[in-house]
């Protein structure tokens, strides 16, 4: 896998190329900002790319505008957006252009080298990675009569992990259940939230971000 | 007759001719005014030139009003607060704020007024007590006049009885005087009080005006101070901390398979910590030094000075308290100047000033540091120094001077407004 990366403190952009290096990843670019990244995408041609959201030269979200750009230059480019905390209001802006290949995680998260890795392999293969944290913003939302309210305990679990773009195998072993469950659990679910049934992962997270979102 | 009795008319004719300077000299202006009523009235009514000079005469006006607010003033012991600068800008900005100003209305109500009956009746009131001692005069020198030009009061004296009787004349004017004079000089007072005054309503609204406006930019300042903290934190702190967490798990991979850089791991993820905790430090301090609580600004900033290793000289006269958030960000500005001091000056010698300038609302906190070092502070490599003070006075819309040519010396100049 080949990497390039934008972030503007040395000492994480030293500690993810020493991570990613040690486990046998190429980080092809390490840049401190996000226009030396995009200046050299397409000779490069990078796997993925891992960008934080404030960048110089103003901070606010380069980032994710880089991302966006990164996107219109090589379509589909997988990008994971880093981020010191995370706004579901971000999210919407990053999903906006389709959710397939792109990820959004809270910076610390790296530190759960596993869960990390796993988050790079699943943007790569086209997957959608969310933040629990952006799920749980969404989640804690109250409204009366809400479709959600309807929903069992475990449904939500399933709703949530869902949302962060897992995929069914997954669910089922963080829930210790079988597959088959899952899938139940899945079907009852699109069913009380009145969403059409979608197999394909990041398809699956829209629906269910746009739900969260539209409430 | 009592003694009283004499006391008050004595103590009443002493106050009329206490007022008769006065109302003399507010003749004259009263006719100025009404030359000038007479000057607006003309260039109102012929419309193309005088619509072009007409902002010049109401300039003109504006100005007669605020040396007829001093004169009133000085006559009654206080001052009269002056509502409105005098009109500036182009013809067009003039004119335009002329007919939207209230005050300007104000000023031609009380030309109107001071200038035509104003001057009627003034005119009348000191033309009593000269006309009073013509009459009281006159038995003593109409006999010596041609019958040709007799004497003449309210009529022609041509006989003692009559002369007599312009005596009892002159001595009714006098006593009308008497009670007229000192009533008509108040009559003038409160007109010019009450027209070029502030009315009290206006003087409400003008200052609901002002807080709401120091109010905002107080709340301005505030954003951006937390905007400041936020990133302070952010950058640093929050970032580092990532670093801790990010390196103890690449350690906790490293573990099984390479153990020989665990400890080069460990000692990373160690000094990023420190890190973190040192600069939390610093923000923590930023947001406010616990000795400025302790010491007061000029106590504050003379421990910096103590500390600085480059001799420096501190000058704190007429410094006076201001917000809390203000005497922080000065006390910030003299440690991170010092700081560039004591790194990059190399100098023998550093000067501080902290002095407090101008009055409410225009309060300024005025901060001066110098050095005699070597300067170039404006492109120094660790310049961060300078571009957090302009942060952190930017917070405050203050103003950062820096000059500090190659080869020195060093002068940093920082104005903090210490709102109202």
């Amino acid at each position: 896998m080949r990497v390039v990366i934008a972030e503007d403190d040395a000492l994480l952009r030293e500690g993810l190329v020493l991570l990613l290096n040690n486990e046998g990843i190429e980080v092809v670019q390490a840049a401190d900002n996000a226009n030396d990244v995009l200046a050299r995408l397409e000779e490069l041609r990078p796997d993925v790319a891992v960008l934080d959201v404030r960048l110089p030269p103003t901070f606010t979200d380069e980032g994710l505008r880089a991302a966006i750009r990164a996107r219109t230059l090589i379509p589909g480019l997988p990008i994971l957006v880093l981020s010191a905390y995370v706004e579901d209001r971000y999210a919407t802006d990053l999903l906006a252009g389709g959710a397939a290949g792109l990820g959004y995680l809270l910076k610390e998260r790296v530190g759960k080298v596993a869960t990390f890795l796993d988050a790079l392999d699943r943007v790569v293969e086209g997957g959608t990675v969310m933040d629990p944290e952006v799920i749980s913003q969404l989640m804690v939302r109250q409204r009366r009569d809400d479709p959600i309210e309807n929903l069992t305990p475990r449904e939500r679990e399933v709703l949530a992990l869902m949302a962060e773009g897992h995929g069914n195998t997954h669910i089922a072993a963080s829930l210790f259940v079988s597959e088959t469950a899952i899938s139940k659990h899945i079907g009852n679910i699109f069913a009380k939230l009145d969403l059409a049934p979608s197999d394909s992962g990041h398809r699956r997270v829209l629906a269910v971000l746009a739900h969260l979102r539209a409430r | 007759m009592t003694p009283g009795l004499t006391g008050r008319i004595r103590a009443r004719v002493v106050a009329a001719a206490r007022v008769l300077p006065f109302l003399l000299a507010e003749t004259a202006r009263s006719f100025i005014s009404f030359l000038l009523f007479s000057l607006i009235l003309f260039l109102a009514i012929a419309v193309s030139i005088g619509w072009v000079a007409l902002p010049y005469a109401i300039n003109l006006l504006d100005r007669w009003a605020e040396a007829n607010r001093r004169w009133i003033g000085t006559h009654i012991g206080r001052a009269i607060p002056s509502d409105h600068a005098p009109l500036t800008g182009n013809w067009f900005e003039r004119a335009h704020a002329m007919l939207r100003a209230p005050s300007v209305r104000r000023d031609l109500a009380w030309l109107v007024g001071h200038g035509v009956p104003g001057f009627l009746i003034t005119l009348t009131a000191v033309a009593l007590p000269l006309g009073a001692v013509n009459a009281i005069l006159i038995p003593a020198y109409w006999w010596v006049l041609p019958e040709s030009e007799p004497a003449s009061s309210a009529f022609e004296v041509t006989s003692w009885p009559l002369a007599w009787a312009t005596l009892l004349l002159g001595l009714a004017y006098a006593a009308v005087a008497v009670w007229l004079l000192p009533l008509v000089a108040r009559l003038r007072v409160w007109w010019s009080v009450r027209w070029l005054g502030r009315g009290q309503t206006q003087h409400l609204s003008q200052q609901v005006t002002e807080l709401t406006a120091s109010r905002a930019s107080a709340l301005e300042a505030h954003g951006a101070e937390l905007r400041r903290i936020e990133r302070d934190l952010h950058d640093g702190t929050q970032n580092k901390l990532v670093g801790v967490v990010m390196h103890l798990g690449i350690l906790e991979r490293s573990l099984g398979r390479e153990p020989e850089q665990v400890r080069p791991l460990l000692e990373k993820a160690q000094a990023a910590a420190t890190t973190a905790l040192s600069e939390l430090r610093d923000v923590v301090r930023s947001i406010y030094p616990p000795v400025l609580d302790e010491h007061g600004l000029d106590g504050a900033v003379a421990n910096a000075v103590a500390r600085c290793p480059v001799p420096c000289a501190l000058d704190t006269d007429g410094l006076r308290r201001a917000p809390t958030a203000v005497e922080s960000a000065a006390y910030f500005v003299v440690s991170e100047a010092l700081t560039n001091v004591a790194k990059h000056s190399r100098a023998g010698q550093a000067w501080v000033t902290i002095t407090t300038r101008g009055t409410s609302p225009d309060e300024r906190l005025v901060v001066e540091v110098r050095d005699e070092g070597v300067g170039g502070a404006e492109d120094a490599v660790g310049g961060t120094g300078i571009a957090g003070i302009r942060r952190r006075v930017g917070a405050f819309v203050g103003v950062v001077e820096l000059s500090s040519p190659d080869g020195g010396p060093t002068m940093l100049r920082v104005e903090l407004p210490c709102g109202s």
